[in-house]
């Protein structure tokens, strides 16, 4: 009977909490058993304010189209959605709960490893922050970057799959044994430490698992692997603290029962929350990655089949086409010629000013456009001629488009970005493209 | 579509780089292998969570013998990751010398254990904890000692000149194992030696 009314307890808390939310507006961080405050605890305040703000200003100062291409509403709302969650882990009454309650700070931790960082990872704030700086101020970041080996390759090693892993482990298991644990319940900025490791080590993870930038550094059969052991840890230390026959966490010894808990039940209260609740948010991740997967492989399986498909056809036709192939392909040679491909309906007078707008010329060399003599792609000079695109898909308009709207989709992984074009302006785009002769 | 492979003007013998059937049965015997070690020290927490205090009986082990063996294991693991690069780069000396530092760097920590077995004052049946410390060290020895043997049959491999920088996937494939062994010891050790201190 004791466990049955355990949600009532859990409700009653809830209750209460929100009451103290109303009611004891600033309570030093937990002051007295049974009552709580806010925790208006200024450095956290401040970087919050300092998060939002640079999203926001990076946000305004990029232009509304480039804006709408990088985040879109969905980006906006998750990092707001993420902010909204850092605020009732760390500000909120929970926070000075945690000290009374070990259910509550478990409730906390999983906020910081699970809901936060997916949220606020899959709102880009990284980009958003970059434009927060003026140009020059963006320039020298990024020639600091690119004039520091060092660190690029330091944050490379930490963001490697394996060394996120047994971080995001060793964490989990060493925060979670009661000398750390009670460390830190004493020392403020030991509380911390341990929430930035929560923190950090579940942005990487989230970054990883996630890609909000599209590039998969992990592929799917991996990142399954990844979360499911993850989340199996997670398991495993909340079956413990579920099953212990013994409180393990004294710290708390004093104040659960004023919640109307013993100690012990507060402690498989915490247990179930690290088993169930976390347990569904990794289950979820895996069979979102699962669908991905699926989705992947079937995109991989129609880019084959359109690349493969012109081939057997121009196979099945015989000598007579392969010869007027030739014929045609010849032709192509005549400078004289029109483009092969014509597009309906297509402006490619647009094309200059769209490339210069999607930023093309970053990377590619490309005939009639001011300032567009990147060499990190190759150039597009007379790509009206070229057989294949991305050295996969045959040179057509489909393709073309295809490739041009969703190059990761076609050949996930491969260096040239989304830009997010829409349909009209890849037609424009490409329509010029085929005008290099 | 042509590739140079064979640069010498006898066949090799094996596979080319780690693209070897090998290569995924080894991972899926990490991964099972892993898992058996997930769950013993799952149960070394879950029993200790039902133990009435002090948990160990007899205050934390000592770390006299498993900090050296650590190192030992840690060492093990680097002298062999140096030798899969010196044939990987074609050098079958740096292999060898590889291979038999990380042979007698094993047999050290097999020496080192059996030392500290030795002198504890419980059995394998004494009690909840004993019986964990002995299965689970237990477990990981028997691992090592496979890892040994790995070694040995690529060292006398080595000897019949089986590998060179094209040709060397069992090499690729046993260090796998032995840097696993290394990384369930560190578990095993965080676990038996560092966890009580922190509790």
């Amino acid at each position: 009977m004791q466990r049955l009314t355990m949600p009532a307890r859990w409700l009653q808390l809830l209750l209460a909490l929100a009451c103290a939310a109303r009611t004891a507006p600033a309570m030093a961080h937990g002051a007295t058993i049974g009552q709580l405050g806010w925790n208006w605890e200024g450095w956290v305040l401040a970087s919050l304010a300092v998060a939002v703000f640079g999203y926001v200003r990076g946000l305004l100062r990029m232009d509304a189209g480039a804006r709408e291409h990088v985040f879109g509403p969905g980006r906006y709302a998750a990092f707001a959605a993420g902010i909204g969650v850092l605020f009732v882990a760390l500000i909120s009454p929970l926070d000075a709960l945690d000290d009374q309650l070990f259910s509550a700070h478990m409730l906390q931790h999983m906020l910081l490893i699970l809901v936060a960082p997916p949220l606020l990872v899959w709102g880009r704030p990284a980009t958003a922050w970059l434009w927060a700086f003026e140009l020059p101020a963006r320039r020298s970041i990024g020639r600091f970057w690119m004039g520091a080996p060092g660190v690029q390759r330091g944050i490379r090693f930490l963001m490697r799959p394996l060394a996120v892993w047994v971080l995001s482990s060793f964490a989990l298991w060493f925060w979670h044994l009661p000398g750390p644990y009670d460390w830190a319940l004493d020392n403020a900025w030991v509380h911390a430490g341990e929430h930035l490791c929560f923190f950090l080590t579940a942005l990487a993870f989230w970054s990883l698992v996630l890609a909000p930038y599209g590039r998969r550094q992990l592929d799917y059969g991996s990142s399954l692997l990844f979360v499911g052991t993850l989340g199996m840890q997670m398991g495993l230390l909340g079956a413990i603290l579920t099953f212990a026959t013994r409180p393990v966490y004294l710290a708390h010894a004093h104040t659960t029962l004023a919640w109307g808990l013993s100690l012990l039940e507060d402690q498989q209260l915490a247990g179930l929350i690290m088993w169930v609740p976390a347990g569904l948010v990794y289950t979820g991740t895996m069979a979102v990655l699962f669908v991905a997967w699926l989705h992947d492989a079937e995109r991989k399986a129609v880019t084959a089949m359109r690349a493969g498909r012109r081939t057997r056809a121009l196979q099945g036709v015989g000598t007579l086409s392969l010869l007027l192939a030739v014929l045609a392909l010849s032709g192509c040679h005549d400078k004289a010629a029109t483009s092969p491909w014509q597009i309906s309906g297509a402006q490619p007078a647009r094309g200059p000013a769209l490339i210069q707008h999607y930023g093309c010329g970053t990377c590619h060399t490309v005939p009639g456009v001011a300032q567009a003599s990147g060499t990190v792609g190759p150039p597009l000079t007379q790509f009206g001629q070229r057989a294949y695109i991305a050295g996969m898909l045959h040179n057509n308009p489909d393709n073309l488009m295809m490739w041009l709207r969703d190059p990761q989709r076609v050949l996930p992984g491969n260096a040239m970005p989304n830009t997010g074009m829409t349909e009209r302006d890849a037609r424009d785009i490409a329509a010029y493209l085929y005008t290099l002769q | 579509m042509t590739e140079i492979a064979i640069s010498s003007t006898t066949l090799p013998v094996g596979s080319k780089g780690r693209d070897a059937s090998g290569w995924w049965g080894m991972l899926a015997l990490v991964a099972t292998e892993a898992t058996l070690f997930a769950y013993l020290l799952f149960s070394y927490f879950y029993l200790a969570s039902h133990s009435p205090p002090p948990w160990p009986p007899n205050g934390a082990p000592s770390l006299t013998l498993a900090i050296p063996g650590s190192l030992v294991l840690i060492a093990g693991s680097v002298t062999m990751w140096w030798g899969e690069r010196g044939i990987e780069r074609g050098r079958r000396w740096q292999l060898v010398a590889g291979l038999l530092l990380s042979l007698l760097l094993g047999i050290a920590f097999i020496v080192l254990e059996g030392i500290e077995w030795a002198g504890k004052p419980y059995t394998l049946s004494s009690s909840v904890y004993s019986s964990l410390y002995f299965t689970i060290t237990g477990f990981h020895l028997a691992h090592v000692l496979v890892g040994l043997l790995i070694l040995a049959v690529l060292l006398l491999w080595t000897g019949f000149d089986y590998f060179d920088e094209n040709r060397h996937s069992a090499v690729s494939i046993g260090v796998i194992y032995w840097h696993f062994v290394t990384v369930v010891w560190l578990a095993v050790f965080f676990t038996f030696y560092i966890a009580p201190r922190l509790g």
